[in-house]
């Protein structure tokens, strides 16, 4: 690994970043409609339901929490599915960079761009709902790397598939953290769900996480034997997708694709 | 490369990616060589498909690589500065640069290239110097500027078998080396008179023609 063709990478998306207004649209925007939406309407249910629990607790804690998964889905496909818009790909392959270079490198930049989201939206989240991000302690820091590694888990797979079948498949860029929000249990205890739904929900990372945040909301200790199921299943899909990306790499670099499909 | 950056940008990444020692001096440098400086701050999606190209050549050159690979270098660039590209690739294999280059262009392959190639179809058909591979082709041009006897040249040709092609008073016979002196001998004698007389010798482009038409007719 060399770090200074990962530098490269980086630079190249900060540079990407700073000559498009959109980028930083993105960043700031959609977090702050899911977080506007969601917290006028924990009002609206914290102000006609008595005895009742802080609805902006749950909904904001989940819609922040999953803020962090669905970002991580969607920043390093996105990164690479514009280097494919700008035929890209063959240009920086054909240079001494390795697969795994890349993806450190924009593993690194989607770390900064998540950063740079959650704390504009803890901050938002603060100001106008008066929630404080940091009441969830020390799960904050278990739940925000488990939910990020899934998402990133999940884009890899993504990319994989669209190395392989082009730009057909590449709508499953956005698509994916929706497919996925109704079996995480984001905002309903996994019990609501169907039994059919329940036993897909079982093996999503996301949805012990999410479980564990409303004991947290509703004063219950934190089962630790779910996180730790959480993070086991996050390192086989985390293990099998990186897998999965290099060995479609090497088979769309053997069969021309990178220049095939784009 | 990106669209959205600027051509230093790109270029700047690129160097980085090669790990190339002061990219600011070295892309500077092969950008005033290639024409770029004009327009090194604007914006790539800006640049036409010549301008492209030249900041691809200095895309190319940055790292000073060992092995260079130049796929029709020259297409779609002014004369000026398809002349500088071929002057720095001269000056790249004085360098010890090897560079593979693939053109159509024949008289560009004979100015920078010390080794063809010749490829039909997938296979090798011809491996051997510029000058080595014009050697193979024997017929010659025989160019006259014509005076008198345009039509009794043009039926001498037909009958003796030589290829002859005509505009206005320009006729162009091809015959092979050794026999130039009886077309000329054969001309004097049916009286044929002419203001000027040019033999080009056989160049890459006439084994080019030769070796395809032959393979294509295989």
């Amino acid at each position: 690994m060399n770090w200074s063709r990962v530098g490269a990478i980086m630079l190249k998306h900060w540079f990407d970043f700073r000559r498009d207004f959109f980028r930083i649209f993105d960043i700031f925007w959609w977090p702050t409609f899911q977080l506007f939406i969601w917290g006028l309407f924990s009002l609206y249910l914290n102000s006609v339901t008595a005895d009742r629990p802080n609805f902006v607790t749950i909904l904001l804690g989940g819609v922040i929490l999953w803020t962090f998964f669905d970002r991580a889905t969607r920043d390093i496909s996105r990164t690479f599915i514009e280097e494919i818009w700008n035929r890209n790909l063959p240009n920086i392959f054909s240079t001494p960079l390795t697969v795994t270079e890349y993806i450190v490198g924009v593993v690194g930049i989607a770390v900064v761009k998540l950063i740079m989201s959650a704390v504009f939206l803890f901050f938002l989240a603060r100001v106008f709902y008066a929630f404080e991000p940091l009441k969830l302690g020390w799960y904050l820091v278990p739940a925000t790397i488990g939910l990020t590694f899934a998402g990133w888990s999940l884009s890899f797979f993504i990319q994989a598939i669209i190395l392989r079948y082009g730009h057909t498949v590449e709508v499953f860029i956005w698509a994916i953290a929706v497919l996925v929000e109704p079996f995480s249990c984001v905002f309903y205890p996994l019990s609501a769900l169907p039994v059919w739904a329940q036993r897909i929900a079982l093996f999503l990372p996301t949805t012990y996480i999410f479980e564990n945040l409303r004991r947290m909301v509703f004063g219950q200790s934190i089962r630790v034997e779910d996180i730790a199921v959480s993070f086991g299943l996050n390192m086989v899909y985390g293990v099998l997708s990186i897998w999965f990306f290099y060995r479609t790499f090497r088979y769309a670099k053997k069969e021309g694709l990178l220049v095939k499909y784009y | 490369m990106s669209p959205q950056l600027t051509v230093y940008e790109n270029l700047f990444v690129v160097a980085k990616l090669y790990r190339v020692i002061d990219p600011k001096q070295k892309i500077q440098e092969y950008a005033e060589k290639f024409g770029v400086t004009e327009f090194i701050r604007w914006p790539t999606r800006k640049l036409s498909a010549g301008q492209k190209t030249r900041v691809s050549l200095v895309k190319a050159f940055v790292n000073e690589p060992r092995l260079l690979l130049l796929d029709e270098p020259t297409a779609s660039l002014d004369p000026d500065i398809a002349l500088y590209v071929r002057k720095e690739i001269l000056e790249a294999r004085k360098r010890g640069m090897t560079v593979l280059i693939t053109s159509h262009n024949m008289a560009e392959v004979e100015e920078v290239c010390d080794q063809v190639l010749f490829i039909h179809r997938g296979k090798l058909i011809a491996r051997d110097t510029p000058e080595g591979l014009a050697s193979r082709v024997r017929k010659v041009h025989v160019n006259l500027m014509m005076k008198d006897g345009q039509k009794r040249t043009l039926a001498f040709a037909k009958k003796a078998g030589f290829r002859a092609t005509h505009q206005e008073r320009f006729v162009t016979i091809d015959v092979d080396e050794e026999d130039i002196a009886y077309l000329l001998a054969s001309l004097a004698d049916l009286g044929v008179s002419y203001k000027s007389i040019a033999i080009d010798k056989p160049t890459l482009e006439d084994f080019f023609v030769q070796a395809s038409t032959k393979r294509s007719h295989l």
